[in-house]
């Protein structure tokens, strides 16, 4: 029915999304920056997310790359855990800095809770997707 | 016994009579053709005869009901029980794939059956196609798939509306054979045309001019074709 | 297939229209579940702000209305701290309408460490508070012992935890519930643990500009009138009487918080107001246009045997579905900005801002969800009311 080597909307809004966090935890949401030349926690807890957005900006980049069903489905699964892995980083497994009001918490947190949240979805719909052509072309 | 009588029909608009005293009938199992130039109030009788419209003035007796005087939704329920239409535009739900449209017919009369609309879709050559969408068709295939529509609730009277007006001469053969077998089964055909060719394959030709019945003609060779 | 199925099939088919009417349902629903959660949020802080606060007037010494910010110590969690001696407690408390009154000590912690920034702490008089105690009782029902603290919502300090101020570790016993304002990023502790802080503090060399012993001072006297006295009078009172310190009406302090979130909470709603009417104004033109471009599909259905209530369900059952999918992701991506961001919200208005609890925004979701669900299928009526009058014959003899 539908055109079986349409273009890989899910797979692009991930790359988007991907790419958006890796350079926002780095720039406009990034972490608490102390004038003294400290760094604190939160920072590398910035630097975690930025490491995780590389590693999904990457898998999205390969599941654009691929038509396979099956190496879509696949990436859309790892890139699925790891999101909901990254929601995590800031606050949970680095903890940050001691106040609500704080950059790290105020913007860093929730910034990279949405991002992830939403990389979440995506790829879920995105491995939903490839997972009915997969069955549809065994 | 006639399944379709019109008695001294008018359909007046303003100043012009569509149809001025016009008076048809039309024999259960009978294959009708109903030629004119544009304007001679074809369109009009079409209308009238598939509980469409009303006349101005008249009696229009379908198996014995006077349709002229029942209320729109009563005229809905008649088109649908007895009534099997075909357009020039073929007039497919768009979104639909060839079998649904079949269905959507279906419900509205009873009951979708997937497999009977498959097997409708069979009898016109198309059931290879019963996926595709009205955009994925050729006209002809649809056009097709509107004769399997009209045809899935057995109707007792088939109205097709210039059918074959935009086919190419193979598929305006198609449907014409499909028609034929139609008329063998026994259902009744009313087929509005300005193509000759088309009104000689029926049995009777009703020629209308100025909203006026012209003449009859009997086709002599009907079937020898 | 059956054409109960036709709604959803009709939407799937024309994915463009269909996405274009879902992102209008979508901006209904998220201005006004983002608009709601944000004024009621306002409106709570306030609420909240005039509870903590507790007290009719605040007492502070004359000097310190030139030296900091009052407004920004007692309402918006800045640090500051000014002193005056104790003994003021019995000269205010001599001033006929005082019925209660309660001194508070302050010191602004300094940074300690990587992760920490300068945090008001407050010394309490157990003995004789009435404004933060009450609060406090909720989440710890014990007297606060010698550096133990309770620390505001917003302190990310867990129980059990310890704090260092000024070189001492001071255990974390307790964390207040938000209230939305100031007071959640401050700390609190006794009155004694304040003064042994100070001395800390003075024993590593900071000086604290106090005046007099240092065991003797106390930064503001929280006062509440009795019944039957007017405040203004009890404040001109102390004014004209007590030298050197300076009486402030609670009220006068919140008027221009009330003033100001009146003022967003105002431009919200007409925000909400303004998107709604468009929105819904766009939903009527492009369902007004629909019927032109789907006259042919409704007169087949027609022909085909739909009645005209059938046809009328039908595009009912369209825009329903429409304005369920759409309320849906909108009060989700309304709620998905909004939570987290709060925070940033409450620092970009400088307003107290207190989240509805968790019942409430479930409450404003479902209201949400709901009005979109009128909404949207009422702004189709009209279009859905007249293509179910058109005559299909009309319309099919187009061109025959």
């Amino acid at each position: 029915m539908s055109n079986k080597r349409s273009f890989p909307v899910f797979q692009v809004i991930i790359l988007l999304l991907s790419v958006f966090l890796t350079v926002s935890v780095r720039t406009f949401f990034g972490a608490c920056v102390h004038d003294d030349g400290t760094f604190s926690t939160c920072h590398w807890a910035g630097e975690a997310v930025f490491g995780s957005g590389i590693v999904l900006s990457v898998l999205a980049l390969l599941s654009c790359i691929f038509p396979q069903s099956g190496i879509r489905a696949g990436l859309a699964l790892s890139s699925l855990v790891l999101s909901l892995g990254t929601a995590f980083i800031p606050g949970n497994l680095i903890s940050l800095c001691m106040m609500s009001s704080m950059r790290c918490q105020s913007i860093m947190k929730p910034a990279v809770m949405v991002t992830s949240v939403l990389l979440a979805v995506f790829s879920l719909i995105a491995f939903l997707g490839a997972f009915k052509r997969l069955k549809a072309e065994v | 016994m006639s399944l379709l009588e019109l008695r001294n029909i008018y359909k007046i608009y303003g100043e012009l009579k569509a149809l001025d005293n016009v008076s048809i009938h039309v024999d259960k199992g009978e294959w009708v053709a109903i030629m004119g130039p544009s304007g001679s109030g074809k369109s009009t009788m079409m209308n009238i005869i598939g509980c469409m419209d009303k006349p101005s003035k008249g009696e229009v007796l379908l198996d014995g009901i006077d349709i002229s005087k029942e209320s729109s939704k009563k005229l809905t329920d008649i088109r649908r029980d007895k009534i099997g239409l075909i357009f020039q535009q073929f007039h497919m739900v768009n979104y639909l794939t060839a079998v649904e449209n079949v269905m959507v017919s279906q419900y509205y009369h009873s009951m979708p059956d997937e497999a009977e609309a498959l097997e409708a879709l069979d009898r016109v050559g198309l059931k290879s196609r019963a996926k595709h969408l009205p955009s994925q068709l050729s006209g002809g295939e649809q056009q097709r798939v509107c004769v399997a529509r009209a045809l899935i609730n057995h109707p007792e009277l088939i109205l097709a509306d210039e059918p074959t007006g935009n086919l190419d001469e193979a598929n305006e053969n198609i449907v014409l054979d499909l028609f034929a077998q139609l008329h063998k089964e026994g259902t009744t055909l009313i087929v509005v045309t300005h193509d000759p060719e088309v009104a000689e394959a029926a049995q009777r030709t009703i020629v209308l001019e100025h909203g006026r019945v012209a003449r009859e003609i009997i086709n002599e060779h009907f079937g020898e074709k | 297939m059956t054409p109960r199925q036709l709604p959803l099939r009709n939407l799937k088919r024309k994915p463009a229209r269909t996405a274009g009417l879902l992102l209008l349902v979508l901006f209904l629903a998220f201005s006004l579940f983002a608009g709601t959660v944000i004024s009621m949020s306002l409106q709570r802080g306030l609420g909240s702000l005039e509870a903590r606060l507790g007290a009719d007037i605040i007492v502070v010494p004359s000097s310190a209305k030139s030296k900091v910010d009052l407004d920004g110590i007692f309402l918006q969690g800045t640090t500051g701290y000014f002193y005056m001696d104790a003994g003021y407690v019995d000269k205010l408390q001599a001033i006929s309408g005082v019925e209660q009154l309660s001194p508070q000590l302050f010191l602004a912690s300094l940074r300690a460490s990587c992760c920490t920034i300068p945090v008001q702490v407050i010394g309490i008089d157990q003995a004789t508070d009435f404004s933060i105690q009450p609060w406090i009782t909720k989440s710890y029902s014990k007297a606060l012992g010698d550096l133990d603290v309770v620390v505001g919502c917003k302190v990310n300090a867990d129980i059990g935890e310890s704090i260092k101020i000024y070189g001492e570790n001071c255990k974390v016993v307790a964390r207040l519930d938000a209230t939305g304002t100031g007071l959640d990023t401050a700390i609190y502790c006794s009155m004694d643990s304040l003064r042994h802080l100070l001395e800390s503090a003075r024993a590593l060399g900071h000086d604290l500009k106090i005046s007099g012993d240092p065991a003797q001072v106390i930064s503001a006297v929280y006062i509440r009138v009795g019944d039957g006295y007017d405040i203004q009078k009890v404040v001109d009172d102390i004014n004209l009487h007590v030298r050197k310190v300076q009486a402030v009406r609670t009220k006068s302090m919140l008027t221009g918080i009330a003033d100001s979130l009146s003022g967003v909470s105002r431009s919200v709603r007409l925000l909400i107001l303004v998107i709604w009417i468009l929105c819904i104004v766009i939903l009527l033109i492009a369902f007004g246009m629909l019927i032109h471009e789907r006259k042919k599909e409704f007169a087949v259905l027609r022909v085909l045997g739909m009645s005209r209530a059938m046809l009328a369900r039908m595009m009912l059952s369209e825009s329903f579905l429409l304005s369920l999918m759409g309320s849906i992701l909108g009060t989700a991506l309304a709620a998905l900005l909004v939570l987290p961001f709060s925070t940033l919200i409450e620092g970009l208005l400088n307003l107290p801002f207190l989240l509805p609890d968790t019942p409430a925004l479930l409450g404003i979701a479902l209201f949400t969800v709901l009005a979109c669900l009128v909404i949207g299928p009422l702004s189709s009526a009209f279009a859905a009311f007249r293509l179910s009058r058109v005559d299909p014959a009309a319309i099919l003899k187009e061109g025959a």
